[in-house]
């Protein structure tokens, strides 16, 4: 074979291969657009109904309109109990609870969550979340040994993703029967399985509870620094009830250390932050805490200021 | 240098006929969204005036009996301040649009798109010729809706408030379903004790059969009691949830009424969208990317 006919073969076998690429990748493009697998087993229309409820309310949970939440879930109740859903059902009657629990409206949270964690056949999941709320209610309530069975309880049945808020409330139960050493080691511990489990919302509720038992203990510094780490995660997360209640928590720290104009400092923007969001609540109490700082700090005309301005608010509040 | 290759025999020629095609292709699909545009339709111009220009946009589209008849051509200020707003017709629908026609602004469903809606107008009165004017009309705003809606609201905010009250009758049908489930732990309960009676009973079969038999019945007759209260209780509870479910069904057939037909029409657009965005979710890759919908609790916070 001479030179030319061998790089003329040369030449030819190169556009074969081409060619051969090309039917290869116009195949595997079939294959890629075919090879979707079979569609995921969809739910049945009603049960997405409920479901769209359950988001509904969620959404309104977050905006804070529990009437409409309330609602929404009502809605979903309705329908997981026309198709015998236990879980679904489990779940609204526990959500109806916790949205009774931020309503202030505690018989009727009760009620609720009896019904669910007496409710058959659910996992022990939901029955732990169950058992946590009648906790949180209990607490709530002041029935503090109440509360701390059921938050044994809801640890023996689950621990999980949620570990660290069940000892979170187990840390807060420590502080009201005053055994603040407990409550610094439950406090740590949840403070460690949030990071572990990234719950960052109750990571920043372990760093304000190490806070505040610094707090009670006397070592301000140290509740200062806890303060502002939970402040910056609160931040992080927009959770404006909870960066209200931080800069209260580092108001009262200044108060105690006798730095007035420092406290008037914090509880300001903890008002600013309150009432900005439309939380009433955080309102008041800011209000409340700056009525004592003045008074402290010998401004008697502000203090009793701030007190007028809450009995409007309260008065508003009640109609 | 020479092709031997018979594949590649003629393959300026094949090449140059797939340009060719490509080329042809693209006309077509010019002359096709030309023509679906109505580019190369005849067309003539009618206006009206407003005081506001306000919703008016050029490209609006114009409408006659829900069909795409022409656009907003132009929008201008006339000598006396208020806005002169050109519609483009195509000529073929000319016939329809009389000297009592009238154009309104509207939006198609609650949601929709706005458009100019040409009234279809007297056949006896005569076409409305290139460049002149049609009247116009306004319709009601969203807050005329809102003002009707009002009412309807307030009727939903009582619903909801019947819904929440503690002695009404939902409420009534909860306490009901606590009452049952704790009836259905009780025989759930008997339920387990009969299991392990009979295991007992099985491991001692050989020794006394007849016993067993015996305690069998006994546990059966037992759970007959238990079961016949909580049925009684199912069908109360049922009979609560009948009666609330044609109370809630009252008030909804008093408030129904008074929607106006609108937020219905609005409705039917959304339920075409939700289809529209569910069959775009069940579709791969992109349901990869969804995460199916479950039944979600909020988690109480432990620092409230």
């Amino acid at each position: 074979m001479n030179k030319d006919g061998a790089v003329e073969q040369q030449s030819s076998r190169v556009k074969v291969t081409t060619v051969r690429l090309r039917y290869c990748a116009i195949a595997l493009f079939f294959m890629f657009i075919g090879c979707g697998g079979p569609s995921a087993p969809t739910l049945s229309a009603i049960h997405e109904k409920a479901i769209e409820h359950n988001q509904k309310a969620a959404k309104a949970v977050e905006e804070g309109s529990y009437d409409r939440a309330l609602a929404h879930y009502m809605e979903a109740l309705k329908i997981n109990r026309s198709i015998e859903n236990t879980q679904g059902i489990a779940v609204n009657l526990i959500n109806i609870s916790v949205i009774h629990q931020k309503k202030g409206n505690l018989p009727n949270a009760r009620e609720f969550i009896d019904i669910a964690f007496s409710m058959p056949d659910i996992n022990n999941d939901v029955r732990s979340d169950a058992a946590y709320e009648k906790a949180r209610i209990y607490l709530k309530e002041k029935n503090i040994t109440k509360a701390k069975d059921w938050v044994s309880k809801s640890l023996s049945l689950n621990k999980g993703m949620f570990e660290g808020s069940r000892w979170n409330l187990m840390g807060r139960i420590n502080i009201a029967e005053g055994k603040y050493d407990e409550a610094l080691k439950t406090a740590n511990a949840a403070l460690k399985l949030n990071i572990e489990n990234k719950q960052r919302g109750e990571e920043a509720n372990s760093l304000a509870l190490i806070a505040e038992i610094n707090a009670k203990k006397g070592n301000y510094p140290e509740s200062k620094a806890y303060y502002m780490k939970a402040l910056e995660i609160d931040k992080e997360l927009g959770n404006s009830k909870k960066i209200a209640m931080s800069l209260r928590g580092l108001g009262m720290l200044s108060l105690k250390q006798g730095d007035f104009p420092d406290s008037v400092m914090f509880y300001m923007r903890a008002y600013d932050v309150s009432s900005s969001a439309g939380d009433t609540e955080g309102v008041l109490e800011a209000l409340d805490s700056l009525s004592d700082a003045y008074r402290k700090s010998g401004d008697e005309k502000k203090s009793d200021e701030m007190l007028k301005k809450k009995a409007v608010i309260e008065k508003e509040k009640k109609k | 240098m020479k092709e031997t290759d018979p594949r590649f025999a003629s393959l300026t020629g094949k090449v140059g006929l797939f340009f060719i095609a490509a080329v042809i292709g693209i006309i077509a699909t010019v002359v096709f969204i030309g023509i679906e545009r109505g580019l190369f339709t005849a067309k003539y111009k009618i206006y009206f005036t407003v005081d506001k220009g306000t919703g008016f946009f050029e490209g609006m589209p114009v409408k006659l009996s829900g069909f795409k008849i022409g656009k907003i051509d132009s929008l201008s200020l006339d000598e006396h301040a208020k806005v002169k707003v050109t519609l483009l017709i195509s000529r073929k629908y000319g016939k329809w649009i009389r000297e009592d026609s009238r154009a309104i602004l509207t939006k198609e469903g609650f949601v929709g798109e706005t458009v100019i809606d040409v009234t279809v107008g007297n056949q006896s009165k005569p076409v409305l010729k290139d460049d002149s004017a049609i009247k116009f009309e306004k319709t009601r705003g969203l807050e005329d809706i809102a003002e009707e809606v009002k009412p309807v609201l307030n009727e939903i905010r009582d619903i909801i408030g019947y819904v929440n009250d503690p002695k009404g009758d939902i409420k009534q049908t909860l306490a009901n379903l606590k009452t049952l489930s704790a009836g259905l732990n009780a025989t759930k309960e008997s339920v387990d004790k009969l299991l392990k009676n009979a295991d007992s009973n099985i491991s001692g079969v050989s020794s006394d059969a007849s016993k067993t038999l015996k305690n069998i019945d006994k546990t059966v007759s037992s759970m007959n009691e238990k079961i016949n209260p909580v049925i009684d209780k199912l069908n109360r509870t049922m009979d609560n949830a009948e009666k609330t479910t044609a109370n809630l069904k009252d008030a909804v057939e008093k408030a129904a009424p008074k929607i106006p037909p609108l937020l219905n029409k609005g409705e039917d657009t959304l339920s075409d969208t939700n289809e529209v965005m569910k069959s775009l979710k069940q579709t791969w890759p992109i349901r990869l990317f969804i995460e199916r919908p479950k039944d979600s609790l909020i988690h109480g916070d432990s620092y409230e």
